[in-house]
């Protein structure tokens, strides 16, 4: 790879936001580092100020009050906003409003062609993003004849050809049936070694097991942050902020009652099973 | 009772597919049932959905309401207004500026005005959750997203009809919306002879509700009775690309080692079992 993008992180502080002619803030008081290379899920109901907060990370909506700096680029400063921006790319929910080009292969290169480089570089990118996403075999198909989860792979691989820093998913995977889903999930973990850091908005208490850290907010407060067993082993917090728990951390209750213990916070239905052997 | 007999369907002009996109397809779905199709992205859930309601007609097979065969236009009119279609994300249909507005479209084009129907649209709007005294007045676009969906249902709710269609109603609803939209599909079941056909990729969300699954794959479906053992029993899941609920991946795994479970939607009954593995295999 020719001239690997500078890693960083984004750094969060003191961030509040409210919508203009809102009383009520999405955003107050958040503080968090989300670091590149590193898979993060964000949870919380609907208007507990997930979006808001990716939107404040992808440098669209700036905060009224405190800072975001990504990658060391403040989103706040005129001078910078632009950079911070190149720092982060986005992918949504509907892969079919996403994907522009009659191609996989110029869909892809649609956005290092308009960072106006050469060539030869945009064909390393397109190969490096399609290799990333698994879409290789299918550079040559015209985007719209592809299913609903290859239509996501390749909005990712689009975004990654821009060669981001971090990789922001806001509910991409909740029009995908569970396959698809598990592609993109495995490609969110890939990422860790390419270094890209992944923030992922979901309503699929699952995924957020395979997350390095989970976010949880609430009322546009971030309540709880840490690994998943921290944040979603106990049920009974899980569903006082509006998030359903996990099945199997019900059960590990249930097993406590009656009074047998379980040590780490089983999150799976594998870690009870090994926990009767 | 809506049936499906023999139905195979393929979009003209299908040049690509060497099979049809529904292939042989016969279900039935008597009054006070929930059914609920499962299948992948681009196993012809919304094919069969507009099917069902008469959107699409089939290539071979037909398609009967209460034991009479449809064929004729007048027949297709008549079970059309006996549906009610809740398409995917139906909030982005809603278009008036109140809400008793935008429940009151449907019936105010049957012909219905003043007190029957004010009795229609309170009754429907009660039955989603959103009494009419708190909501009637508001603008929909100022509702949540949870809100806005069950606005959309009220709507449909409005025109009475018997069978509801539903496709992946509980997409992007958080765990509150998924309840409540959950709850007012409980209510209009109540009515006794309503029943549901509700499409969805994602067999958690709409276990409870269910009372009998279809799972589409191929063109071909497999339909089983909710109590069915087969269904957890012998379904090859991971094939359909299909996650189950947790409690159902451990209630098959537990079945498989030899433990006894009555209810395996019972998070008692699963620690029970787990139990019962735990000290058979002499563990402490």
């Amino acid at each position: 790879m020719n001239s690997p993008p500078s890693r960083g992180k984004i750094e969060i502080e003191n961030v509040s936001y409210a919508y203009p002619q809102e009383v009520k803030p999405a955003l107050s008081d958040i503080n968090f580092t989300f670091e590149a290379g590193a898979f993060y899920c964000i949870l919380g109901k609907n208007g507990s100020g997930k979006s808001t907060l990716l939107r404040c990370i992808n440098a669209l909506v700036i905060p009224d009050k405190g800072k975001i700096s990504i990658c060391e680029f403040d989103t706040s400063d005129e001078k910078t906003i632009t950079q911070a921006r190149k720092s982060v790319s986005m992918v949504f929910q509907n892969p079919q409003t996403q994907l522009i080009a009659p191609t996989v292969e110029e869909e892809v290169a649609f956005g290092p062609e308009n960072l106006g480089l050469e060539a030869r570089e945009i064909a390393e990118r397109v190969e490096e993003a399609l290799h990333l996403t698994g879409t290789k075999h299918l550079s040559n198909r015209p985007t719209e004849c592809l299913s609903l989860g290859e239509k996501q792979l390749v909005a990712m691989a689009g975004v990654l050809a821009m060669r981001p820093a971090f990789l922001l998913s806001d509910e991409s995977t909740s029009m995908l049936d569970s396959g698809s889903r598990a592609r993109i999930l495995n490609l969110f973990a890939k990422l860790r070694e390419s270094r890209i850091g992944v923030v992922h908005v979901t309503h699929f208490v699952e995924e957020a097991i395979k997350a390095d850290k989970v976010l949880i907010l609430e009322e546009g407060r971030l309540v709880k942050s840490g690994n998943p067993q921290e944040t979603l082993g106990n049920p009974e917090e899980v569903a006082k902020f509006g998030i359903e728990p996990l099945p199997v951390t019900l059960i590990a209750r249930e097993l406590q009652l009656l009074g047998y213990s379980l040590g780490n916070a089983p999150l799976q239905p594998d870690d009870l099973i090994l926990w009767t052997l | 009772m809506l049936a499906l007999r023999n139905v195979t369907y393929s979009y003209p002009l299908q040049i690509q597919r060497e099979r049809p996109v529904l292939d042989d397809i016969s279900l039935e779905l008597p009054p006070g049932k929930v059914l609920c199709v499962a299948g992948n992205n681009g196993s012809g859930k919304s094919t069969l959905a507009q099917l069902c309601a008469g959107l699409l007609l089939p290539s071979s097979g037909s398609l009967e309401l209460e034991g009479r065969r449809i064929t004729r236009k007048s027949d297709f009119l008549e079970l059309r207004r006996k549906m009610g279609i809740l398409f995917q994300s139906p909030e982005d249909q809603l278009f008036a500026e109140s809400v008793f507005k935008d429940v009151s479209f449907g019936p105010k084009n049957l012909g219905l005005k003043g007190d029957s129907l004010e009795k229609r649209v309170r009754k429907a709007c009660e039955m989603v959750g959103l009494p009419l005294n708190l909501y009637g007045g508001k603008s929909p676009f100022s509702l949540s997203e949870g809100e806005k969906r069950r606005v959309a249902l009220a709507g449909i709710l409005a025109m009475e009809p018997q069978i509801l269609i539903l496709d992946e109603p509980f997409i992007g609803l958080d765990f509150e919306g998924r309840k409540l939209l959950e709850s007012a599909l409980e209510a209009f079941m109540r009515q006794g002879t309503a029943s549901i056909i509700l499409f969805t990729h994602e067999l958690a969300h709409c276990w409870k509700l269910a009372t009998d699954f279809a799972f589409l794959s191929g063109g071909k479906i497999a339909a089983f009775e909710k109590g069915d053992i087969n269904l957890l029993r012998d379904m090859d899941f991971s094939s359909l690309s299909m996650n189950l609920p947790q409690w159902a991946v451990l209630a098959r795994k537990l079945s498989n080692m030899g433990a006894k479970i009555n209810n395996p939607e019972s998070p008692r009954d699963l620690a029970l079992a787990l139990i019962s593995i735990k000290e058979s295999s002499g563990g402490k």
